[in-house]
């Protein structure tokens, strides 16, 4: 497994909020939808970028919290003096939209071998 | 492509560190100091310890602790930011600066990988850490750097995203030509200036 696991520049994309689920209180997952996403391994991540109406923006990492072949989701817990995390699980809604690159990450991924999974 | 914007999300306020023009995109300040690794801290006995002994290859100089502890060192008060969107703003530090290690040894290199105990490593042109800009640092906060945080010494590069501050570094490897190391490897930025927001390849 090489750095050729990467190919080229990773791309931002505008995703479309299909579902929220609040799992707890304080956790919700989003699952988006993506225009172009190639699949993904368990332990990799995705960035976001938000932007706000004045331009100002903020971007964030996430794991991804799905299976591959199933919508992707992002797991998120509110941080109740962060920027991000409380506008995710409390403003965010169906059919909002954000910025979304991924996946990222080839190192903190499960191996795949003939004795099966291992993480 | 013009960014969306995301209904209903806000600035919350400007960051500390944005006001004075200190936190690169992206990035958000960090007050304590996480500590991020691969694999398990190494322990190396500072007897054992030596710098610059590329394995495999011809030393073309190499320092005990003592001797390296005899070098001329500096008091650096530096931002360091993580390419995981942590800053970590007017960080002190005591190191000896790699220039002064370089200019012992005779060579003409463009490039170092930098390797540590535990196999890491990483690349840097050698124009980034002979102009002063990189230390070999051995003390932080004025104590002795723990090993969590890559002591006895680790690289401090605080102009490019952490991971080039190698820590628990054990030598310089001197090349004529560039050689990606371990994050470098898997998908991360060759230069990674966090200025110009360089995570991933090709950013």
């Amino acid at each position: 497994m090489a750095g050729t696991a990467v190919r080229g520049r990773l791309s931002w994309q505008v995703a479309t909020v299909v579902a929220v689920t609040d799992e707890t209180d304080s956790v919700r997952t989003i699952a988006l939808d993506l225009p172009d996403w190639p699949g993904h391994r368990a332990g990799q991540h995705l960035d976001v970028r938000l932007t706000a109406e004045d331009g100002h923006s903020a971007e964030r990492s996430y794991s991804i919290a799905s299976a591959d072949g199933e919508p992707v989701a992002i797991t998120v817990e509110r941080l109740d003096d962060g920027e991000v995390s409380p506008y995710l699980t409390r403003e965010l809604r169906p059919g909002d939209q954000m910025e979304v690159r991924g996946p990222i990450g080839n190192w903190f991924t499960c191996a795949l071998t003939t004795a099966g999974r291992s993480c | 492509m013009t960014s969306p914007v995301s209904r209903g999300f806000h600035r919350l306020s400007r960051p500390a560190g944005a006001e004075a023009g200190k936190l690169p995109p992206g990035q958000h300040v960090t007050t304590d100091f996480p500590v991020l690794s691969v694999g398990p801290t190494p322990h190396t006995p500072l007897q054992e310890w030596t710098f610059l002994d590329p394995p495999g290859r011809k030393v073309l100089r190499s320092w005990t602790w003592p001797e390296f502890q005899g070098l001329p060192a500096e008091t650096v008060t530096a931002d360091i930011h993580c390419v995981t969107r942590w800053s970590k703003l007017g960080t002190v530090w005591r190191g000896v600066p790699v220039r002064t290690l370089l200019d012992q040894v005779d060579h003409d290199a463009q490039y170092v990988l930098a390797f540590s105990d535990g196999g890491y490593t990483t690349n840097l042109p050698v124009k980034d850490i002979s102009r002063g800009q990189a230390w070999l640092a051995f003390d932080y906060d004025g104590r002795p750097l723990a090993p969590e945080h890559g002591g006895p010494a680790r690289l401090l590069v605080p102009h490019l995203y952490f991971w080039k501050s190698a820590k628990w570094v054990r030598g310089l490897d001197l090349l004529d030509h560039d050689q990606p190391g371990f994050w470098e490897n898997y998908g991360y930025n060759n230069y990674g200036d966090p200025w110009r927001e360089q995570r991933y390849a090709g950013d």
